[in-house]
C-alpha cells in the first residue's frame, strides 16, 4: 500500500496550483464550506483511480471527469489539469511520483518507474473506498439489508463470491436433470427389454433361462451370467437368419402402446395438478406479470445505484425509495415463483409420462411393414408433437397455453394413429408363425439390442449419478467454506464495529453492541439502544450516533479487507453530525486503534480542527487551513500551524497587538480544549458566552485537583516514584501558574485597546514564555505524540491522566 | 497479501480436494477454470464436472 509524502495539484476543480507536504502522517484540512477542501479529496481519488466518485452520483448524468474535472478556466484545455501525488511504498518505504492528466485520465506516469510502487498504486486505485464522503458511510448504517449486503460485499470486494455459489447453484440443477434424465432413459430401455422378454423384471436367473431356451434351440452355448461383455446373441450371426423380426416381441410391443393409447387418455394425477396450479395462473393475470417482470425487478434492483430508475429512467426521491419499490415488487412475486414450482414440478412428471410414450412409439416404428409408409409418418410425426408439447410446458406462460390441451386430448393420438396401430396389431396377428429356429434367433438379436441399450443407458446414467454426486458435494463444500468464513468475518466486523463504537460513546454507549445476521443475500443488523433491546440503527439512534456508527462500520470492514495493508484513507467530512466531545473520542480511536494508518481529513469545524491537534491526530505541522476560495486563484490556505513560531514572528515584526490577538485566541481554543479533556467544570452560561477567563480558571482549579488525586494514588499504592514524579509536576504547576498570571494581565490590555498602553516587543516576550510554559504543562514532550493530556474515566470515575501515547501516565484510582 | 476472497477460494480449494464424490482431478480441474479472468458459466462448469466423472463399463 501507499502513503501520500506530497501533493501538487493543478487547474483541476477549483483549485489553480496547491502544494501540501503530508510527509505519510495524518492531515488535517480544515475550513469554510466552498473554501476548495473537497477539491483536494477530488484530486488524490483522481490521481489514484483516474475517476472522481463525487462526479459519478444520483444526478450526475451531464457531467464527466473528463469535460468537468479541469478548473473552469481550463475547460477547453483538459491536458493542463494535473494531479502529482508523491507516493512511498510502504513496503519497500521506496518514493516515487505519480502523475495523472485529465486527458488522458486513463493512465499514469510514475517517476522513477519502480515497480513495487507501481504495485502499491495499482492496489490502491483498486480501492476507492480508500477515499470516503459521508454520503458513502451512512450507506452502511441506513440502508436496507439487501442493499447493505450487497454494498458490505462490494466494499468487501465478495462480489466474486455471491457469482460463484450462483454458479455452481446452477450448475449443480443442470448436471441433477441431466443425471434425471438419464435415469428416465434407463427406465424406459429396462421396460423395453421387460417387454421383450415378456418378463415382469430383469431378475439375472430369468433372463438367463429366457435367453438360454432360445440358444439351446439354435445348439449355442448357454450364458451363465449377465454382465458387460455378455451377448445375447452370440453365434446367431453364424446362422441362417440374422432378421430381428420376432412376430411375438413384435406383437408386445405394438399391443403395449396401443393398450396405453386406449388406458391412458385421462391426464394422470400430475397432470390434474398442472391443470390447478394453470387455472390459478389464468384466474390472476398479475402473477403472470409478476412472473415475467421478476428476473427484470432483479436486475433493476442490482442496478439501482442512484434515485433514477435504471429500468425507466424516471427520477424517484430517494435511491432507497426506488429500491424499496423493487423490493417490494420481488416480495411481491414470491408467491407467483412459488406457484412457477408447482408447475415446473407437475409439467415434469407429465413431460416424464409423455417420454414413455414416445419410447414406446420408438419400439413400434421398426415393426411397421415395408413399404407402407402412412403409419411410420404418422407415428414420427405424433412423437414429434409430444416432444413439442412436452418442451412448451416448461415455462409457465407457455404451459398456460396447453391448458385446454391438458384438460381435452393431452396425448393428442390421432385417429388415424389409432387405426393403424389397431391395423398394425392385426397385421402382426396374421403373420404366419416363424419357424422355432427363426424365432429363436430374432429373437436373441432383438434381446441383444435391447440389452446394449439398457447397458449403455446405464452407463451414462452411473456417469451422471456421479457427476450429480460430485456436483451436490461441489456446491456444499463451497457452501460450508463460504458461509463459515463469512460468520467468522461477520463476527470479527461486529466485534470490532462494536468496540470503536463503544470507545468513541464510552460516556453514555459503554455497553453498546451490534448484531449482524447474514441470510440468503440480506445483511441485517441490529444495535443496542440503551439497554431497551436490539433495533436497527435508524430506529431511535439521532443522526450524530448514526454518522458514528457509519465511520466505525467503514473501519471494522476495511480493516478485514486490508488488514495490515490499511495504510492510507481520506476521510471527508465523516463526522459532520457527531457533537464535538464524541469527535475528539472520534480522533482517540484513528490515534489509538489505527497507529499505522494515514489519515487525510478535511472538515468545516474549526474546533474539529483543533481537537485534532490536541488529541495528538496530527501536528501544528500536518495540517492546512482553507481560509476562502475564488474562481481566479482557488483555495486561500495556509498550513504549518505552529502558533507560537507565529507569534513570534509577529513580535519581529513590531505587531504587537496582532502577537497579542493571536495569544488570546490560541489559549482560548487550547484552554476549551483542555477544559473538555480534564473534565473541568464551569459554570453555565445562557448566553454560551464562554471566554479565555472561564476556561483559564476551570483548567487551573482542575489541574491542581488531579495532581493531588494522583499523589493520594500513588501513596496508595506505594509507588514512590510516581510520589516524587507527581511533587515535581505540581511544583512546575505552581510556578507557571504564578508567572502566567503575573503576566496575562498584558494580553487583555492589548487586545481590549487601552490608550495608555503601549508594549514593544521587549514587553511581551516574557507574557509569551510564561503562556507557552502554561500550556507546556498539559502537553507530551514526545515529537511524535504532542497531544495534550486528559483524564481517561472507567464507568464514570477517574482512572488516569494521560497523553495518547501514554507517556505522560498518572493513575487517579486509589488502592481499596 | 490475499484479499479476502482469495483466502475463502484458496480454503474451497483445499476442502474441495477431500470432499466426497469430488475426483482429485475434476478438483484440479474445477480450481482452474474458477481462477481464470473469464468468469465461468454453469453450462462449461455442468460440462467439466461431467467429463471428469468416471466413466462406467457399459
Amino acid at each position: 500500500m501507499i502513503q501520500i509524502e506530497a501533493i501538487h495539484i493543478r487547474e483541476f476543480r477549483g483549485i489553480r496550483d496547491l502544494k501540501l507536504d503530508l510527509k505519510s502522517k495524518n492531515f488535517a484540512i480544515w475550513g469554510p464550506n466552498g473554501s476548495g477542501k473537497s477539491g483536494v479529496v477530488d484530486a488524490i481519488d483522481f490521481a489514484l483511480t483516474g475517476d472522481i466518485a463525487r462526479l459519478s452520483g444520483p444526478g450526475l448524468g451531464n457531467v464527466t471527469v473528463a469535460k468537468h474535472a479541469p478548473h473552469v478556466h481550463k475547460r477547453d484545455d483538459p491536458a493542463a489539469a494535473e494531479v502529482a501525488l508523491t507516493v512511498r511504498d510502504t513496503k519497500t518505504n521506496k518514493i516515487a511520483t505519480l502523475t495523472r492528466k485529465v486527458k488522458p485520465a486513463g493512465s499514469f506516469t510514475l517517476v522513477p518507474d519502480l515497480s513495487s510502487v507501481r504495485a502499491a498504486v495499482e492496489r490502491a486505485g483498486r480501492h476507492s473506498e480508500l477515499t470516503l464522503s459521508r454520503r458513502e458511510i451512512i450507506k452502511f448504517i441506513v440502508a436496507e439489508p439487501t442493499r447493505r449486503s450487497e454494498q458490505v460485499q462490494a466494499l468487501l470486494k465478495l462480489d466474486r463470491l455471491s457469482h460463484i455459489r450462483t454458479v455452481l447453484k446452477t450448475t449443480q440443477g443442470k448436471v441433477s436433470a441431466q443425471a434425471k434424465a438419464a435415469e428416465s432413459e434407463v427406465g424406459a430401455a429396462k421396460e423395453s427389454m421387460e417387454r421383450h422378454l415378456d418378463l415382469p423384471d430383469l431378475l439375472n436367473a430369468e433372463v438367463a433361462s429366457v435367453v438360454n431356451q432360445r440358444r439351446s434351440l439354435l445348439g449355442l452355448e448357454p450364458v451363465s451370467e449377465l454382465s458387460s461383455q455378455t451377448d445375447l446373441a452370440a453365434g446367431v450371426e453364424a446362422g441362417a437368419s440374422p432378421s430381428s423380426f420376432n412376430k411375438a416381441s413384435a406383437i408386445r410391443d405394438v399391443a403395449a402402446l396401443n393398450a396405453w393409447v386406449n388406458a391412458r387418455k385421462e391426464l394422470p394425477e400430475e397432470g390434474v395438478d398442472l391443470v390447478r396450479a394453470l387455472d390459478e395462473l389464468e384466474a390472476d393475470p398479475t402473477v403472470l406479470t409478476s412472473l415475467r417482470l421478476r428476473n427484470l425487478t432483479e436486475g433493476g434492483l442490482r442496478l439501482a445505484t442512484e434515485d433514477i430508475c435504471p429500468l425507466c429512467d424516471l427520477p424517484w426521491p430517494s435511491t432507497d425509495a426506488l429500491r424499496a419499490h423493487l423490493n417490494e415488487k420481488l416480495e411481491r412475486s414470491q408467491a407467483a415463483a412459488e406457484l412457477q414450482r408447482r408447475i415446473a414440478a407437475s409439467a415434469a412428471s407429465v413431460s416424464r409420462e409423455i417420454l414413455t410414450v414416445r419410447d414406446l412409439i420408438r419400439s413400434v416404428a421398426p415393426h411397421t411393414p415395408a413399404g407402407a409408409a402412412e403409419l411410420p409418418q404418422l407415428l414420427h410425426a405424433w412423437s414429434e408433437d409430444l416432444g413439442r408439447f412436452s418442451g412448451q410446458l416448461i415455462k409457465p406462460e407457455d404451459a398456460l397455453a396447453q391448458r385446454d390441451r391438458l384438460m381435452t386430448d393431452w396425448l393428442a393420438v390421432s385417429q388415424s394413429v389409432k387405426d393403424g396401430l389397431a391395423g398394425l396389431l392385426s397385421a402382426l396377428e396374421a403373420v404366419p408363425d416363424q419357424s422355432a429356429a427363426v424365432a429363436a434367433s430374432s429373437f436373441l438379436i432383438r434381446a441383444q439390442e435391447r440389452w446394449a441399450r439398457l447397458r449403455l443407458a446405464r452407463a451414462a446414467q452411473m456417469k451422471a449419478a456421479s457427476a450429480s454426486s460430485a456436483a451436490n458435494s461441489i456446491y456444499t463444500t463451497y457452501c460450508e467454506v463460504a458461509d463459515a468464513a463469512l460468520v467468522e468475518l461477520y463476527e470479527t466486523v461486529e466485534q470490532d464495529f462494536s468496540d470503536f463504537y463503544r470507545l468513541i460513546n464510552s460516556d453514555d454507549e459503554a455497553d453498546f453492541k451490534a448484531a449482524f445476521q447474514p441470510s440468503s443475500g440480506k445483511l441485517d443488523l441490529q444495535v443496542a439502544f440503551y439497554g431497551q433491546g436490539m433495533f436497527p440503527p435508524a430506529a431511535y439512534h439521532s443522526e450524530g450516533h448514526q454518522d458514528g456508527m457509519g465511520v466505525c462500520l467503514y473501519l471494522a470492514l476495511v480493516k478485514q479487507l486490508l488488514g495490515t495493508d490499511f495504510r492510507f484513507a481520506v476521510l471527508d467530512d465523516v463526522v459532520m453530525s457527531v457533537d464535538s466531545n464524541h469527535r475528539r473520542q472520534f480522533c482517540t480511536l484513528l490515534h489509538t486503534r489505527f497507529p499505522d494508518v494515514q489519515f487525510i481529513i478535511t472538515t468545516h469545524d474549526e474546533t474539529w480542527a483543533a481537537q485534532m491537534r490536541s488529541t495528538g491526530l496530527v501536528t501544528s505541522k500536518n495540517q492546512a487551513r482553507f481560509r476562502g476560495w475564488n474562481v481566479n486563484d482557488g483555495p486561500l490556505y495556509e498550513t504549518d500551524f505552529d502558533f507560537w513560531s507565529r507569534i513570534e514572528a509577529d513580535l519581529e515584526a513590531g505587531e504587537v497587538p496582532t502577537a497579542a490577538h493571536r495569544l488570546r485566541r490560541n489559549l482560548e481554543s487550547i484552554m476549551r480544549e483542555l477544559t473538555m479533556g480534564l473534565n473541568g467544570q464551569v459554570q453555565y452560561r445562557g448566553d454560551n458566552k464562554y471566554d479565555l477567563g472561564i476556561f483559564l480558571s476551570a483548567v487551573k482549579k482542575r489541574h491542581a485537583e488531579l495532581l493531588k488525586k494522583a499523589k493520594s494514588a500513588a501513596t496508595s499504592w506505594g509507588d514512590a516514584a510516581a510520589v516524587s514524579r507527581i511533587v515535581e509536576l505540581d511544583a512546575q504547576r505552581v510556578v507557571a501558574v504564578a508567572e502566567h498570571e503575573g503576566e496575562n494581565w498584558a494580553v487583555n490590555a492589548v487586545v481590549h485597546y487601552n490608550e495608555g498602553l503601549t508594549l514593544s516587543k521587549g514587553d511581551f516576550l516574557p507574557v509569551l514564555e510564561a503562556a507557552k510554559a502554561y500550556v507546556n504543562l498539559f502537553s507530551c514532550q514526545n515529537s511524535l505524540c504532542e497531544s495534550f493530556i486528559s483524564v481517561v474515566q472507567v464507568n464514570g470515575h477517574d482512572e488516569a491522566l494521560q497523553c495518547d501515547c501514554w507517556a505522560y501516565q498518572l493513575k487517579l484510582r486509589v488502592k481499596k | 497479501m490475499p484479499t479476502i476472497d482469495e483466502r475463502i477460494m484458496e480454503k474451497f480449494y483445499e476442502q474441495l480436494s477431500s470432499a466426497p464424490g469430488v475426483p482429485r482431478d475434476l478438483a484440479e480441474a474445477l480450481a482452474a477454470r474458477l481462477e481464470m479472468a473469464t468468469p465461468a458459466k454453469a453450462d462449461d462448469l455442468a460440462q467439466l464436472i461431467i467429463s471428469h466423472s468416471g466413466d462406467a463399463l457399459a
